[in-house]
């Protein structure tokens, strides 16, 4: 470690002079990061544990003891599950398609990336408009769906939410996969295994981490998200965001806000804890 | 033949994944050129969405401002950002590691409480609605993913390039402003089109960020679309699209997709 560390600091030496020059060069960085990032949010969150200037508990009280707010968390989790589980297989199933059965790997992942990059509030005025009703969707679906009223619903924003976090599941998925050497799987087959064995013996297990990152990433979006909530929801279908986002405009309101802003970072990270626990539990065994 | 109905069944899931991921911006585009709006088939082509876009001024302003804040954005966030790569690099720096995971931390704090929080320091500040602000923002919101393109892409030079130039010579600034940023120009041309984009598109923290007279484009539609829903709005999309589109395009050129996502 020490000869390691010291070869570091003389590459550095010869490279910008001085072995404390790599702390200079961060320092610009730092100085944004801490004044921009650091004390701001550390701000935010000292006031949901600071009442007349206490420390007290009282804002998270508040939003345990108010039918509203445990609504509000509940519907979070479940529309953020639900969108997790689709988004999941089905952004596995097209990395599969682009790491393993297509020709022109590089043309579809500049279509992804392309679905990723337009604005998010224009994807969602699309959503909103073929929900609407008349819409080219209403018309399509007439033989098979009777009662076309899914905007303002959670359906509704479950479609906006999968459609926005596919991307990055297929992005995390393809970088797992591509790592994946294509001779164990034909060694698997060359010994006797079905396909459907040698994807589910092999290949999953090995992408075990797609399925961790990418369903940790795509939940972490689906808690947080606001615009599609806040577009496709309608006013009965508030997620945690949007009644942040409410709190707001009232600022003897920002206690419970920020106490609402910190119950959502830590309620995402408890549930994800146990996701990749469930998930090692069910592949990590299994690994070859 | 179980092979070929195999490879059917692979094109229709895939291709049905991609159609759902793009079905909002064709309709969107095919709305922007529909002179009946939102009705079904459309009965011909017009241009009338675009001219009232056009003669929107309060849509033209907000495009303008989203384009200078996408630029300035970047042209602050890449020096800081190539700098600390240079610095971050160096594995016998102490705390390395955590330091590079603690410039990830912004990726990890929901965009409402980016905003919330911003905002609240800004008023204490005298930022609050100032362009000012919505660049330090972004600054702060765009700085992990340029931080995850640009490091990947620094750790990847082969030092003895760096040494050699040194050794012939080359002072420190010298061997980074003629050997080192060289090496990573497609990393910094694809991280400054990342940056952009992000600024450029980002809605829910901006949304605390703005002003009466600061509206960026994408907080513009938002309230448009709360407000009412109108095909201007589409053409305004179709416009958009085609930016994103365009940078995209021209990231890839220089630098595979895969490696600006950075996963």
């Amino acid at each position: 470690m020490s000869s390691r560390s010291y070869a570091g600091i003389d590459r550095l030496r010869s490279v910008v002079g001085g072995d404390t020059s790599s702390l200079v060069l961060l320092l610009p960085l730092v100085v944004a990061f801490t004044a921009l990032f650091i004390v701001p949010v550390g701000q935010l969150f000292s006031r949901a544990f600071l009442v007349d200037g206490t420390i007290s508990l009282a804002n998270f009280r508040e939003i345990f003891s108010t039918g509203l707010y445990i609504d509000v968390i509940v519907r979070t989790v479940r529309i953020s599950a639900l969108t997790t589980a689709i988004t999941m297989v089905s952004g596995y199933l097209l990395a599969y398609y682009i790491v393993f059965r297509s020709s022109n790997k590089r043309l579809l992942l500049l279509l992804v990336f392309v679905t990723m990059m337009v604005d998010l509030v224009i994807r969602i005025f699309g959503w909103v408009v073929a929900f609407s009703s008349g819409s080219i969707l209403e018309i399509l679906t007439s033989p098979f769906v009777e009662d076309f009223s899914i905007l303002f619903s959670e359906t509704a924003i479950v479609i906006g939410l999968v459609q926005f976090t596919l991307p990055f599941m297929i992005f995390v998925t393809v970088g797992v996969l591509s790592n994946i050497d294509d001779s164990l799987v034909e060694a698997a087959r060359d010994l006797g295994a079905t396909r459907a064995q040698a994807f589910l013996r092999l290949t999953l297990p090995l992408s075990m981490n797609a399925i961790i990152v990418g369903g940790s990433l795509v939940f972490a979006l689906s808690m947080s998200s606001f615009v599609s909530p806040q577009l496709l929801g309608g006013g009965r279908n508030r997620m945690i965001a949007n009644t942040i986002f409410s709190l707001i405009g009232n600022s003897g309101e920002w206690g419970i806000a920020a106490a609402l802003g910190f119950t959502l970072l830590v309620t995402t990270a408890s549930i994800l804890v146990i996701f990749i626990a469930i998930v090692t539990a069910l592949l990590g065994s299994d690994r070859p | 033949m179980s092979g070929r109905i195999e490879r059917l069944a692979w094109r229709l899931a895939a291709g049905g994944v991609l159609l759902f991921l793009f079905f909002p911006l064709l309709l969107v585009i095919v709305i922007s050129f529909n002179p009946d709006g939102f009705v079904f088939p459309p009965s011909g082509v017009s241009l009338e969405w675009y001219a009232s876009m056009l003669n929107d001024s309060a849509l033209i302003n907000a495009f303008l401002l989203s384009v200078g804040l996408g630029i300035g954005t970047a042209v602050i966030t890449l020096p800081l950002v190539i700098l600390a790569s240079v610095g971050l690099r160096n594995e016998g720096l102490p705390g390395q590691q955590y330091l590079e995971n603690v410039f990830l931390f912004p990726l990890m704090v929901p965009e409402v409480v980016l905003g919330f929080a911003l905002l609240i320091y800004f008023s204490s500040l005298g930022l609050t609605g100032s362009t000012v602000g919505i660049v330090f923002g972004h600054i702060m919101f765009t700085t992990p993913f340029a931080l995850q393109t640009i490091l990947a892409a620094m750790k990847g030079i082969d030092t003895d390039i760096e040494d050699a130039a040194h050794d012939l010579g080359a002072g420190s600034l010298q061997t980074l402003a003629y050997v080192t940023l060289p090496m990573i120009k497609p990393a910094i041309i694809a991280g400054a089109g990342y940056v952009f984009i992000l600024s450029f598109t980002n809605v829910t923290m901006t949304l605390f960020l703005v002003g009466s007279g600061t509206v960026t484009i994408p907080v513009e539609i938002y309230q448009y679309i709360s407000f009412s829903i109108d095909p201007t709005v589409a053409a305004v999309g179709a416009v958009l699209i085609i930016v994103s589109t365009s940078v995209v395009v021209y990231m890839d050129r220089v630098f595979s997709v895969q490696e600006i996502s950075g996963f």
